[in-house]
């Protein structure tokens, strides 16, 4: 495991001798101000006025992205369906405590390094977790529950916290390198043993046999695995072992 | 013991240079310090904190574009000094062109996408809004109605903010960008 991740990690700080610390690319940025005047072209994010040689303009989105799917507000159930006409009885919305033996799929915590981070650098978490159903009896009545992941909580264990509408990925899908900063990375400060925990928000909608979905109120906050996982400074993670013991440890 | 990038680069190069067979340094388990915790009790507060102080910002902003002045006083307790350098540049750009605006515009819709702590050095917040320009028009010095025909009358912008205490006041805007899901505010 480790093995791998050692020449990737010698290259990048070789890379960081030579360059500044970059700051993440946002091109010239919309303010209010420029919404206002109609300067700011909301397809490439530039406020027009503001382009200057040089600035990296190819950055349409901050460090935070899209978010998680779209609107947060709940569906209006009236829309598509029969039971908001006059001549048909109302019947009391389903609540959270009525799907209580529907339980989400917990969500799975991932981190990169995996169960090891260098302190000063960026530590890469994300979760995986997807809309899923599950199917069984509601009120007496065959019924499906469907379960949306929006929003994910870390506790990284030195104290700091995360709320994020993003699952977050790997350093790979996002396109950037090892120990780049990612919307869900955090850097740790000291060495030591870290417990780190993850709790997945999710929205819950239920559907009887051959009806509509329909949202319920509020939400289900579900824990996920929690991670261990060791930060050293450089020089400790990359030797771990003495390698007369284990010759295939990480530097060996 | 504070993180030295350089000596650290230099040790671990020397490190793999050397084959390794060096015996580990121990692993140190950290005593437990005061963690730092977040200045927000929860995320519904903080979305409250940062709306609340982006509507303040927001009123100087329209009053600032009505004037068609580029005198930021009243802004720099709203932003940080590199976001207030941008908005500084914004300002003198409508200036030279001679456009200031007229109207009342809106915002809606705030969403949090994230809230973390720093530690020590504070807590950051990246907010999603929908700005509502519908009723504002950009004129020149003449008077006349000069409003980009393609100028979208909603926009939805991605709001960082840093958050130095619990004073309301050390609530400052770090970065304005597009937000390029504009579906969310159509």
């Amino acid at each position: 495991m480790a093995r791998s991740a050692v020449l990737p990690l010698a290259v990048s700080l070789l890379l960081l001798v030579g360059l500044a610390a970059p700051a993440i690319a946002s091109g010239a940025g919309c303010s209010a101000q420029s919404i206002l005047e109609g300067t700011c072209n909301v397809n490439t994010g530039i406020d027009d006025d503001e382009v200057t040689i040089g600035v990296d303009v190819e950055d349409p989105g901050g460090p935070g992205g899209p978010g998680g799917g779209g609107a947060d507000e709940p569906e209006d159930p009236c829309v598509a369906i029969d039971a908001c006409r006059d001549d048909y009885d109302a019947t009391p919305p389903v609540t959270l405590s009525d799907i209580a033996h529907f339980r989400p799929t917990p969500g799975v915590d991932v981190m990169q390094p995996d169960g090891w981070m260098v302190v000063g650098l960026h530590t890469n978490f994300y979760a995986v977790s997807n809309v899923h159903v599950k199917s069984g009896e509601l009120l007496g009545e065959p019924a499906s529950v469907r379960f949306t992941p929006i929003g994910y909580r870390w506790w990284y264990g030195d104290g700091a916290t995360r709320y994020s509408a993003t699952a977050g990925s790997t350093w790979k899908s996002l396109g950037v390198a090892e120990f780049d900063r990612t919307p869900t990375s955090h850097i740790y400060r000291n060495p030591g043993t870290y417990f780190i925990d993850l709790s997945i928000v999710f929205r819950a909608e239920y559907r009887f046999v051959g009806e509509a979905w329909y949202p319920i109120q509020g939400t289900l906050t579900v824990p996920a695995n929690r991670l261990v996982a060791v930060a050293g400074g450089a020089k400790t993670v990359l030797v771990e072992d003495d390698c007369t013991i284990n010759p295939s440890g990480p530097g060996c | 013991m504070k993180f030295r990038m350089l000596p650290l680069i230099a040790a671990a190069s020397f490190t793999l240079l050397l084959a390794g067979c060096v015996p580990a340094d121990p692993v140190v388990v950290p005593v437990e310090t005061d963690a730092a915790q977040p200045i927000f009790a929860s995320d519904e507060e903080a979305l409250a904190a940062a709306v609340e102080r982006y509507g303040d910002y927001f009123a100087a902003v329209i009053r600032r574009s009505n004037e068609g002045s580029d005198d930021l006083r009243d802004f720099a307790q709203f932003v940080t000094d590199e976001q207030l350098e941008r908005e500084l540049a914004t300002a003198k750009d409508s200036v030279d062109r001679g456009t200031h605006t007229r109207g009342t515009a809106t915002f809606d819709r705030p969403k949090l996408q994230q809230y973390w702590s720093n530690g020590d050095s504070g807590d950051s917040m990246i907010i999603y809004l929908c700005v509502d320009v519908t009723d504002v028009v950009v004129l020149d010095t003449s008077g006349a109605d000069v409003t980009p025909p393609d100028r979208p009358n909603r926009a939805a912008l991605e709001i960082e903010f840093e958050v130095t205490s619990s004073d309301q006041e050390s609530i400052r805007i770090a970065r304005s960008d597009v937000w390029p899901d504009q579906q969310y505010c159509l």
